[in-house]
């Protein structure tokens, strides 16, 4: 009797949480995004044009605020494999946040998957700009310490060009595209460029050091002669910090 | 096995009978290009690593300045010297094709030191490039990683400063060569250099080794180190000196020019030692830098 009345009792009590795993689960995409900025963020836009995933190939999705104060938009479309939605907000330090399902109900009643995301900007950030004489592209790579961070990788095509809601602790890895050689990455962060009066100018003597080449470098360092080859392809790269822009 | 491969090297140098042009010209700086970094493809084959071009380029440099006790050949000059150098190089597959025409006019010094000194010089060189398989490539290496190194020949026509120029027999001439050379057993690579000297009061040799020790950075300020030995045969074989090297560079890469700012001493064990002090100072400035063409379709391999 006492073993009967604790299994009504236990399905009594997650009944709701298993039917919302139903409408949340792995195979079931969000219905719906519900995007939050938290702290001062500015006065982003009503319409709101937010990345999925951290890659140079995204989707964008559009929220539209709502006056409950959240933006809201459909859900993800079903070939997207990512829960990561990214802000395009400047001022939201590293702007990928992973989201959190939940169940709700429409306005007709009906039970739907809501993903919820908060973007922060209580969190400083700053601005990376990136100029290029003459101009090249450049691929870049951002990356934070934590492990369930999202790694961002995207192109500044023909730099001048700026990265703007960078966090503190985010490094950029830039690798200008040239050819008929490659480049191993130019690592920035906020702190090196600090060191460096907030200015870092690498000039084609420079580049020669991140030059990579086929069977690796050989022993000797760089000549003149090499850096003067290297000067017709790209005679300086300048990186820039700047105050965040909300 | 290190007698036998170095008795090979001198054996190469021997034959290749061909002369640098002054290892020691503290404003000649190295034309070293890296053929991997105008595209040419490393390709491997049965008979080696072949070369296959891509870019050729044209490389034009004047370098301008003055020098202190100037060092020429084997020994300091005592002499000043401002000297205008310009060095025009052609790069194609492996290959160097080099023109160097120098001219001195001596600031300071005794007739004797200002005698030493030719007024000009015309260096004709040829370079050929190679690579193979690094024997003890590191651990981390995620590719084939190979050693590249270059051969070069050179022949120089110097005037003296005291020469009237319809004397064609006063004439001083060089040959010589210069390779790339890893000493056996450390993963040292050196240049080493031979050169054969017909002047008018005689014929000498000489043999030099020049290790490049290093290269660091300071900011904007490039450094390097170098540690060079040079000795001369006349009528017999001479001790000859030990040259350590810092080279200090500021580049103005968007003027295309570099400051070089460059310190020398010479020394002397025999008899006592001594040191001598050779200081430079000069513009280096490309005059002409022309990537001729881009091939995209495969090119046939150089043997």
């Amino acid at each position: 009797m006492k073993t009967q009345l604790a299994v009504i009792v236990a399905v009594a009590l997650f009944a709701p949480v298993l039917g919302a795993q139903s409408v949340c689960s792995k195979d079931h995409r969000p219905d719906r995004i519900r995007v939050r900025f938290i702290g001062e963020c500015g006065n982003p836009r009503d319409l709101q044009e937010l990345r999925v995933g951290g890659d140079s190939r995204f989707v964008l999705l559009a929220a539209i605020k709502k006056d409950e104060g959240y933006w809201e938009g459909r859900g993800f479309p079903s070939m997207i494999k990512s829960v990561q939605l990214c802000s395009n907000v400047c001022g939201v330090a590293s702007s990928c946040v992973s989201g959190k399902a939940t169940p709700d109900r429409d306005k007709n009643g009906s039970k739907i998957c809501v993903a919820e995301y908060e973007f922060r900007c209580d969190e400083p950030a700053w601005t990376l700009n990136v100029s290029s004489t003459p101009l090249v592209t450049l691929s870049y790579t951002r990356r934070r310490p934590e492990a369930e961070s999202v790694e961002q990788r995207g192109e500044l095509k023909a730099a001048p060009g700026r990265l703007c809601d960078l966090a503190s602790d985010e490094t950029v890895s830039l690798k200008p595209q040239v050819k008929p050689y490659s480049f191993r990455d130019i690592v920035v962060s906020k702190a090196s460029l600090v060191m460096k009066r907030n200015t870092w100018t690498l000039g084609a003597s420079e580049l020669l050091r991140y030059v990579e080449l086929p069977g690796g470098r050989r022993p000797q360092g760089a000549s003149d002669a090499e850096s003067a080859f290297v000067q017709q392809d790209l005679k300086e790269l300048k990186l820039t910090i700047e105050p965040a822009v909300r | 096995m290190a007698r036998a491969r170095f008795l090979a090297i001198v054996f190469l140098v021997g034959v290749s009978a061909a002369a640098s042009a002054q290892e020691f010209d503290i404003f000649d700086r190295s034309d070293f290009l890296d053929p991997r970094l105008r595209g040419v493809a490393l390709v491997p084959d049965p008979r080696g690593i072949m070369f296959r071009d891509e870019s050729p380029f044209l490389l034009s440099r004047l370098s301008f300045g003055r020098v202190s006790d100037y060092y020429w050949r084997t020994a300091p000059t005592g002499a000043d010297v401002t000297v205008a150098h310009v060095a025009t190089s052609y790069y194609r597959g492996r290959h160097q094709f080099s023109l160097k025409l120098t001219h001195f006019s001596t600031n300071s010094g005794s007739d004797a030191d200002v005698a030493l000194i030719p007024r000009n010089r015309v260096t004709l060189q040829w370079a050929a490039y190679h690579a193979r398989p690094d024997p003890s490539p590191p651990k981390d290496s995620d590719e084939a990683p190979v050693i590249l190194t270059r051969y070069v020949f050179s022949a120089s026509v110097e005037d003296p400063q005291n020469s009237d120029n319809s004397s064609v027999t006063q004439r001083n001439y060089e040959l010589g060569g210069e390779m790339d050379v890893r000493v056996p057993g450390i993963n040292v690579i050196g240049t080493l250099s031979y050169a054969h000297r017909h002047a008018a009061n005689g014929t000498t040799q000489r043999f030099a080794f020049v290790y490049r020790t290093g290269q660091s950075d300071f900011r904007r300020l490039k450094i390097d180190t170098s540690i060079g030995y040079v000795a001369q045969k006349g009528d017999h074989w001479q001790w000859g000196n030990v040259r350590p090297a810092i080279h200090f560079r500021i580049p103005l890469d968007r003027a295309s020019t570099a400051i070089h700012i460059a310190y020398a001493p010479t020394i002397s064990v025999i008899g006592g030692v001594r040191v001598r002090h050779e200081i430079a100072a000069f513009l280096d400035r490309s005059l002409i830098a022309h990537v001729f063409k881009r091939q995209t379709s495969d090119s046939r391999p150089e043997s």
